[in-house]
């Protein structure tokens, strides 16, 4: 089944199978592999990415939904300038250890800034509850997207 | 790695060409957001012969308010709907129990339709659409049929919805002036909700108007509604309650894996008595 996807502003047609997973598509076929595969089940986070703005889980869609799509993986998160702020952020306070997480934590903490209003501590907890660490703790990653949003 | 079995994938764009598609597979899949079917394909708990996803079929993209009625199509993606709904009090306990679906990424894929088509007794807006007596939409070729979300459910993963139907959206009654809550408890382990609770209430000057609790969950399978709107003080919350607890101790409860049928009621208690200090404590 043919199908076009633009991720990160490059238009990507291929062939697939109707059963290829969007994370799939992303890793193997885009060649994008800053999107990683955790759980496989969606509780994870680290296959996360934006599509149409919005944040979901790219281990939880077929690559076939998001025909027609606008995609925006960790890759596109940073522009001309390097990272973006929640990335530098993260980066700076060591808010991340081993980062298989990072993919995940990048992209909601970007949709954060991008569209939650009044950001506090407890909303953005409520927020990235979609992504797992297991290695740093969360307090740290909160803090710092939190602060981040504030400074906006 | 997990892959889905083989299947055909049909995307469709009219009602028309829904009906008559998937009545000419033996052994459909129904997707709009597509996030637990697409757990369910990746698991191979289902094999179907072909996916249909009906994403962008218009009539189950709109909410439309018409007087005091609302119908909320099904594609509706959960994440929406606090945004879309009017601000009475039933839009307020479906927007309460959307809000406690899974996270951001999955509320943002997860629709209305998929909520309260999958069956699990562990989705959140059927109880709360039990609670305020909401009704399915329900189109099939020939018309389209009205049933209350109460009777939508034969059992866990079974709704009334035969091949060739479709859940067109919810349709319910805007409330105003009532208050609401909205409690489950989750194993997180388990990934399920032993109980899930919804009350919505009406109080003029201490006195009870109107009254009712959904409860659903693991524990009880598939919604239950109580009218307590027999009860007319505000102060009779502890009869209220016994009457509450006598009803789930009359209810089958099993013993499995997510726990025994003794700690189930007592998280039925507890969940039942939040909910119900929530809408009546002054």
């Amino acid at each position: 089944m043919k199908i076009k996807l633009n991720i990160n502003g490059t238009d990507y047609e291929s062939d697939v199978e109707p059963r290829m997973l969007l994370v799939d598509f992303i890793r193997d076929v885009a060649g994008l592999k800053g999107t990683h595969v955790g759980c496989e089940t969606g509780s994870c986070g680290s296959c996360m990415v934006l599509l149409d703005g919005m944040p979901v889980k790219s281990c939880l869609m077929l690559a076939v939904q998001a025909e027609g799509k606008k995609i925006i993986t960790v890759e596109g998160l940073s522009g001309k300038n390097g990272l973006n702020k929640v990335q530098k952020a993260l980066s700076e306070r060591k808010a991340l250890q081993c980062g298989f997480c990072a993919a995940g934590f990048s992209i909601i903490g970007t949709w954060i800034l991008d569209n939650e209003e009044n950001v506090d501590y407890q909303k953005v907890k409520e927020d990235i509850a979609g992504v797992v660490c297991r290695c740093s703790g969360y307090d740290q990653i909160i803090k710092t997207i939190t602060e981040v949003a504030k400074n906006e | 790695m997990k892959i889905p079995p083989n299947f055909k994938y049909i995307r469709t764009y009219t009602l028309d060409e829904y009906y008559e598609k998937a009545n000419q597979i033996s052994l459909p899949l129904i997707i709009s957001g597509g996030t637990v079917a697409v757990l369910m394909l990746k698991n191979r708990l289902i094999r179907p012969e072909a996916v249909i996803d009906i994403s962008q079929i218009p009539e189950l993209n709109i909410v439309k308010i018409n007087k005091d009625e609302v119908f909320v199509g099904a594609n509706t993606k959960l994440y929406k709907l606090k945004d879309v709904l009017p601000n009475d009090s039933a839009s307020e306990l479906i927007v309460k129990s959307a809000s406690t679906v899974g996270d951001i990424a999955i509320r943002s894929m997860g629709s209305v339709g998929g909520n309260v088509c999958l069956g699990d007794s562990s989705n959140d807006l059927p109880v709360a659409l039990t609670a305020i007596d909401a009704q399915a939409v329900i189109g099939k070729k020939d018309g389209i049929t009205y049933l209350p979300i109460k009777n939508f459910y034969i059992k866990p993963f079974k709704t009334v919805l035969n091949k060739g139907e479709i859940l067109l959206g919810v349709n319910y009654k805007m409330l105003n002036g009532y208050r609401t809550s909205y409690k489950k408890h989750f194993i997180n382990f388990l990934d399920h909700y032993v109980g899930i609770v919804a009350a919505i209430a009406k109080i003029e000057e201490n006195v009870i108007k109107d009254f009712k609790i959904a409860i659903g969950g693991e524990a009880v399978g598939k919604p239950v509604k109580f009218d307590l709107s027999e009860f007319s003080n505000v102060d009779e919350i502890k009869i209220i309650k016994e009457r509450m607890f006598d009803y789930v101790n009359t209810m089958h409860i099993e013993n499995n894996r997510f726990g025994t049928a003794n700690y189930k009621k007592k998280v039925l208690y507890t969940l039942i008595s939040r909910a119900i200090d929530e809408v009546l404590k002054l």
